[in-house]
């Protein structure tokens, strides 16, 4: 096990071609589906936070199921979506990132929906007389609902990271794990563990580990600064 | 909610006015009118309904079905609520919240000069003290340029000091020609700065007229009543 370390030190170390570009792949997806999921999660949690409508309980709960469907699942239906028989076929996404930013992409909205609905429904308790007093439009008071609660909203946003960057499920069906294409690093872990290429597979465990802590102090700093300066 | 031509300039119609919340009468207003002039004091005990009828005025409480709220044309109201929560940004941003239109920088400079919190502008808004977090609030409703002005107890919990400063510049507001209508439980306060009284009682407007003989003489029961506890209180 220690000469696996050591290995997989080397390859660290030695900027392994192989490693980086299965690292750039999986940041290409990742964040790709992480600026998607933050683009459209983040209204769409501030909506649900700040409007009243018939079936809004049910749409929450909807999405809250969504935050914690199996990767595979999603998987399977973005494959389904995107085969040759399937209703996108034509745009010939399967087996290309472009088809696993969408999959991802709809592993990452419903989180950040979910988890930021949650913390702008309380700001929107104390700002709702505020900003209706102040005569702005549904997408004025959103956005400054949004900005008030930026800090707290990292947090969802980090769950986003998470939630893209480890998952293997969904990439696997649908990027389908190509050398130099579509390999992730969860793909490949899961598969040069398999093939018993423990070297590699535990350089690159500690990138994705790496980009988690990073991503988590990035965060923690963000948050620390602003708390400083706004409290 | 209707604007009517033919009424009085800033004067407000009320007509079928009921509004309940939880199976409790919050307002109950028949029908009638008011007509703002310089600075007007809603009065009335915890609980009258000042507070539902100002934010009923200013378009935030919808009347019932029914019920309606018309305005003089050209009415424009700001209100500045009792609690302000300010968002987590600097008193600059703050001050230039405004749905309807972007102030501009020079507005802004100015008004925070007025008001005298431009030594603030880059502190964070939320951690002022309660009487700068007043004052950002009217410089805020003066970057709306209203011509209706109403404030829900704009000086509760403030020191004596900065309770003259905020009156001050609610006179100010009167003076450039805004009507101004205030809520106050305070009623030395009412003397100092009222020109008009709405006494408020139980979701009622129970009576409305001049401020001096309605200090000196309340023509209904239930404003003896009140002038009585609170000058026992007083």
């Amino acid at each position: 096990m220690l000469i696996a370390f050591q290995d997989a030190f080397a390859l660290l170390t030695q900027f392994d071609r192989g490693v980086i570009s299965i690292v750039l792949v999986s940041l290409q997806v990742s964040l790709s589906a992480l600026v998607l999921g933050t683009l459209v999660g983040l209204p769409l949690g501030a909506w649900l936070a700040t409007e009243q409508f018939r079936g809004k309980r049910a749409l929450i709960i909807t999405i809250n199921t969504l935050m914690g469907v199996p990767t595979v699942i999603i998987g399977v239906l973005v494959y389904l979506v995107l085969s040759r028989s399937g209703p996108l076929g034509e745009l010939g996404w399967l087996f290309t990132v472009k088809g696993m930013v969408v999959a991802q992409f709809l592993l990452t909205t419903p989180l950040v929906a979910a988890l930021s609905r949650q913390v702008l429904e309380d700001a929107w308790q104390i700002h709702r007389e505020t900003f209706l007093s102040l005569h702005f439009t549904r997408l004025g008071y959103m956005k400054w609902l949004i900005w008030d609660c930026r800090f707290s909203l990292t947090i969802a946003i980090l769950a986003g990271l998470a939630r893209a960057i480890s998952e293997v499920g969904a990439v696997m069906i649908v990027g389908g794990n190509i050398l130099n294409s579509t390999r992730t690093m969860t793909t490949a872990i899961a598969l040069e563990t398999s093939k018993g290429d423990l070297p590699f597979a535990l350089a690159l465990g500690i990138v994705l580990l790496a980009i988690v802590l990073l991503a988590n102090l990035l965060t923690f700093a963000v948050r620390s600064i602003a708390e400083k300066r706004y409290g | 909610m209707v604007n009517l031509n033919k009424l009085e300039a800033k004067q407000i119609e009320l007509r079928s006015i009921q509004i309940v919340r939880d199976g409790r009468t919050i307002l109950d207003i028949p029908n009638t009118d008011i007509q703002l002039g310089g600075i007007t004091a809603c009065i009335g005990p915890n609980g009258a309904g000042k507070t539902t009828f100002l934010k009923l005025l200013h378009g935030l409480i919808k009347p019932n079905a029914g019920g309606s709220v018309s305005y003089a044309d050209g009415i424009r109201s700001a209100l500045v609520l009792h609690y302000t929560p300010m968002i987590k940004a600097s008193v600059l941003t703050n001050i230039g919240l405004n749905g309807l239109r972007m102030p501009s920088n020079d507005e802004i400079d100015r008004v925070l000069q007025e008001v005298g919190i431009s030594h603030l502008q880059h502190q964070p808004a939320h951690q002022l003290s309660a009487g700068e977090k007043q004052k950002l609030s009217l410089g805020r409703a003066r970057l709306q340029n209203p011509n209706v002005l109403l404030l829900d107890e704009p000086t509760a919990n403030l020191d004596p000091t900065t309770t003259a400063q905020v009156e001050e510049m609610i006179r100010e507001f009167a003076a450039s020609g805004c009507d101004v209508l205030i809520s106050s439980h305070q009623l030395a306060q009412v003397r100092r700065l009222a020109d008009s009284i709405l006494f408020i009682d139980g979701g009622q407007i129970i009576e409305k007229g001049a401020c001096a003989p309605f200090f000196a003489q309340p023509q209904t029961e239930a404003a003896q009543r009140y002038m009585q506890r609170e000058r026992a209180a007083d």
